[in-house]
């Protein structure tokens, strides 16, 4: 059994599954298809969808459904997302958790709308001050947007925190045929609620990496959710070891939490080359790696990265090229510390990158 | 419910001795005692600026936001509250010069769609905390640390804006008005988006700069309109909302193709569709998409326009393959269709890869390609696109005819006049 449908439909239908009650949005070419589904289906689901009248509202509103104890989610790409980094870094901080979706398109600026690109890696990745990791999942190809819209709001729910899905125009607006059977469903994770067991503090934790329990604002334990620096009971201070401690654990939460969300895809075949792409890019990384039997990984979480497994993995190539479709490698950036000098960055920006223009560099190299 | 149980002892505030914000504390606190709500019902969303201190004195539920956001995430807990919950809990938003105007569009759309917050606007005209510059909200010859020989520009009359979009209840007093704490009460049990405007005098520079005492305060605000209270009668935003997605029920599901023919089916296809924007061409090619999927084949669409619609090219890259189809772009194809002259520019450069050119007769005389009169069906939705399928099916039998009539049946649009023109391809082809 088929269905032919794009991305952007199936993240809205990933999203829903997932538990999102409220989306709020603004209009933004290729993240578009998905806040005209939100906002068609999710009543249907006692959801609300709203429109925002920019992507700053669109942020704050998910942020206030979330602290009132809603998945929230929102979508855009990079002129709507460069909006909402203040509140992204704010989510972070008051560890509230929001799913957002970027659907890449070719940058710098407005750029051009309707060009796929995955130029927006290193803005997700590094997007708050102060350099606090948020988790940024990708999927890599129109069938796994569902599955990934999921984990990405299941990893934000889980950790408390915004998360980002990263995919790219050519998986939100192009339309495929798609066999049912390859949709899959994880399961479903709620956010950890504090029931009432001991003293309550918004920012509770014991082990420095522990995801304090949630409790909502409206609720019977009095919350103080604040984004200025703060103790565990989110009082505002400064210059306390308590809240040298709580910004250590905004770190180490996700670093020691990832386990169950770091993605990939890792195809060996015994040969001395490595091939190592992300989102749309590799599907033809796949084609090439399939026509020439040649290895290849390709990670669909992008951060924070497993480095020890990438290490690790890394070791058995004598090259690798890291495919992006960007004009200056950030994947090949983020990656360059576990490369060595064995690394080789393609990038190409306008058009997807073919399965042939591989072929191709690889015969030059 | 003692007053002391909601907020701190007024020794322990961190305002400067005579600010407005102890009295407006207060004067709040007051309101939700003799309202007699439970602190676990009370939120409030305090900006940036000496206004952000506000948390720590109340014993009620506190979210402490960005500069200016506050009106926009207490929207969002709102929205949520009055729709998913039981629309209990009580919002009050506290902001001052900085979080009125980098909020601004915040506190519009809040009122424009009622939603049932209470703003509680701090002005005193200045920046306090980052040392007394002017704002937005500064009188015209004010003096402040950044207009030395007073203000050059009005200030932001904010009640008359929000009024005018729609604010349901709105007031403006000064922060020794014996009836704040009364308007507050009046606002918070107000159902739908209230705002009050508190005239105040930072005494750390506006009473120093300008040699002002607190009694000079009233003709400040006598100046700038005056004492005032309004209300209406509105839907609220939940109310409105509802209304909106009344019947609205089922569920997402996926549009499943069904499976309707069995046909011997070898090599991959690629096929480009170029033709103008508006004319339905992405439409029209999914038909062929779906003609492939119901004969249990893969396909994909790739589409391409400009930003806008409605003009310029329009693009379908469709790919048709037994096999899992992963990279979805064209740089071979083995059918080229082009229906306009927008189109033509935009694929020039592939029309000598491509195995086949169907091409409408206006746009080339190269005999190399087969010239149609796709053009001449512009007049229908699509028919440029549906008369060269026509054409495809017919002279390169790509699939047998009756799928594609079967794909229009189940899924077309406009059917009878998308069958004729096809069938016009199919005659123009036989007799070719």
């Amino acid at each position: 059994m088929k269905t032919f449908i794009t991305g952007g439909e199936l993240i809205a239908k990933g999203a829903i599954d997932a538990g999102v009650k409220f989306y709020a949005g603004y209009p933004i070419t290729p993240a578009s298809v998905i806040y005209e589904p939100m906002m068609r289906e999710l009543p249907k689901y006692g959801g609300i969808a709203v429109g925002a009248s920019d992507e700053i509202s669109a942020i704050s509103y998910c942020i206030g459904a979330s602290l009132r104890g809603i998945k929230a989610m929102t979508a855009t790409s990079a002129p709507g997302f460069s909006l909402m980094i203040e509140s992204v870094a704010y989510a972070l901080m008051s560890e509230i958790p929001i799913a957002i979706v970027i659907a890449q398109r070719l940058g710098p600026s407005t750029g051009a709308a309707t060009t796929s690109a995955q130029g927006d890696l290193l803005l997700t990745v590094f997007s708050n001050s102060g350099g606090y990791p948020i988790p940024v999942l990708s999927p890599s190809n129109i069938e796994e947007s569902y599955e990934f819209m999921i984990h990405t709001v299941n990893v934000s729910e889980k950790l408390r925190t915004p998360a980002v899905l990263l995919t790219e125009k050519e998986v939100t607006m192009t339309r495929k045929g798609i066999n049912l059977n390859e949709i899959k469903k994880p399961e479903i994770i709620e956010r950890k609620k504090f029931e009432g067991q001991g003293e309550f503090k918004t920012y509770n934790f014991k082990e420095i990496s522990d995801v304090p329990e949630f409790s909502p604002v409206g609720g019977k334990f009095l919350t103080r959710y604040t984004g200025s620096a703060h103790d565990k009971k989110g009082i505002l201070k400064k210059d306390d070891p308590e809240v040298i401690e709580v910004l250590y654990h905004l770190k180490e939460k996700i670093y020691k939490n990832m386990e169950d969300f770091y993605f990939y895809e890792y195809e060996e075949k015994g040969k001395d080359v490595l091939l190592v792409s992300y989102g749309i890019t590799s599907e033809s990384v796949r084609e090439i790696s399939d026509l020439k039997n040649i290895d290849y990984l390709i990670l669909k979480t992008l951060y924070p990265l497993n480095g020890k497994f990438l290490k690790d993995v890394f070791e058995r190539y004598r090259k690798i090229v890291v495919i992006e479709e960007n004009i200056s490698g950030s994947l090949f950036f983020l990656l360059r510390h576990l490369l060595g000098d064995k690394g080789v960055s393609f990038t190409k920006i306008g058009f997807l990158i073919s399965p042939s223009e591989i072929a191709k560099f690889l015969e030059e190299l | 419910m003692d007053l002391f149980e909601i907020i701190e002892k007024p020794q322990n505030f961190p305002y400067c001795p005579g600010c407005g914000h102890t009295l407006v504390n207060m004067a709040l606190a007051k309101a939700i005692v003799s309202l007699n709500i439970p602190k676990e019902n009370i939120l409030i969303v305090s900006d940036i600026g000496c206004v952000g201190l506000v948390d720590k004195l109340f014993n009620v539920h506190t979210v402490h936001t960005l500069h200016g956001r506050s009106t926009a995430i207490g929207t969002g807990i709102k929205m949520a509250d009055e729709i998913l919950f039981n629309n209990n809990l009580k919002t009050i938003v506290m902001i001052g010069d900085g979080g009125a105007t980098i909020g601004l569009l915040h506190l519009v759309e809040a009122a424009k769609m009622n939603v049932d917050i209470t703003v509680l606007i701090h002005n005193n005209f200045l920046y306090g905390m980052t040392g007394g510059q002017h704002s937005g909200l500064t009188p015209q010859n004010f003096i402040t640390s950044t207009t030395r020989k007073g203000n050059p520009f009005p200030a932001l009359n904010i009640i008359e804006i929000l009024k005018n979009a729609g604010a349901s209840f709105y007031a403006r007093t000064f922060v020794q008005d014996r009836e704040l704490s009364d308007i507050i009460k009046e606002a918070i049990v107000h159902k739908g988006f209230s705002v009050i405007e508190i005239f105040e005098l930072c005494t750390g520079y506006a009473a120093r700069y300008n040699k002002l005492k607190g009694s000079d305060l009233k003709n400040i605000l006598e100046k700038h309109g005056g004492k005032i209270k309004e209300k209406k009668e509105r839907l609220s935003f939940g109310e409105s909302y509802e209304e909106s997605i009344k019947g609205e029920e089922g569920g997402y599901e996926l549009k499943v193709i069904e499976k309707e023919f069995e046909i011997p089916f070898n090599k991959s296809q690629k096929i480009i569709i170029a033709g103008s924007a508006g004319e339905g061409v992405q439409f029209a090619s999914s038909l062929l998409a779906l003609s492939a999927l119901i004969c249990g084949l893969n396909s994909s669409q790739k589409n391409d326009n400009p930003v806008t619609v409605g003009s310029g090219f329009s693009i379908s890259e469709i790919i048709i393959s037994k096999e899992k189809i992963r990279y979805s772009g064209i740089e071979n194809p083995d059918y080229l269709i082009i229906t306009s002259m927008d189109g033509y520019k935009r694929v020039k450069g592939k029309i000598m890869k491509a195995k086949n050119v169907i091409i409408d007769e206006t746009l080339s005389d190269e005999s190399k390609f087969l010239r149609v009169p796709a053009r001449k069906y512009k007049g229908e939705r699509g028919g440029p696109t549906v008369f060269s399928l026509g054409v495809l099916f017919e002279k390169y039998k790509i699939f047998p005819p009756e799928v594609f009539l079967k794909t229009v049946e189940k899924y077309g649009k406009s059917k009878e006049k998308t069958i004729k023109i096809f069938e016009e391809g199919r005659k123009f082809a036989l007799k070719g």
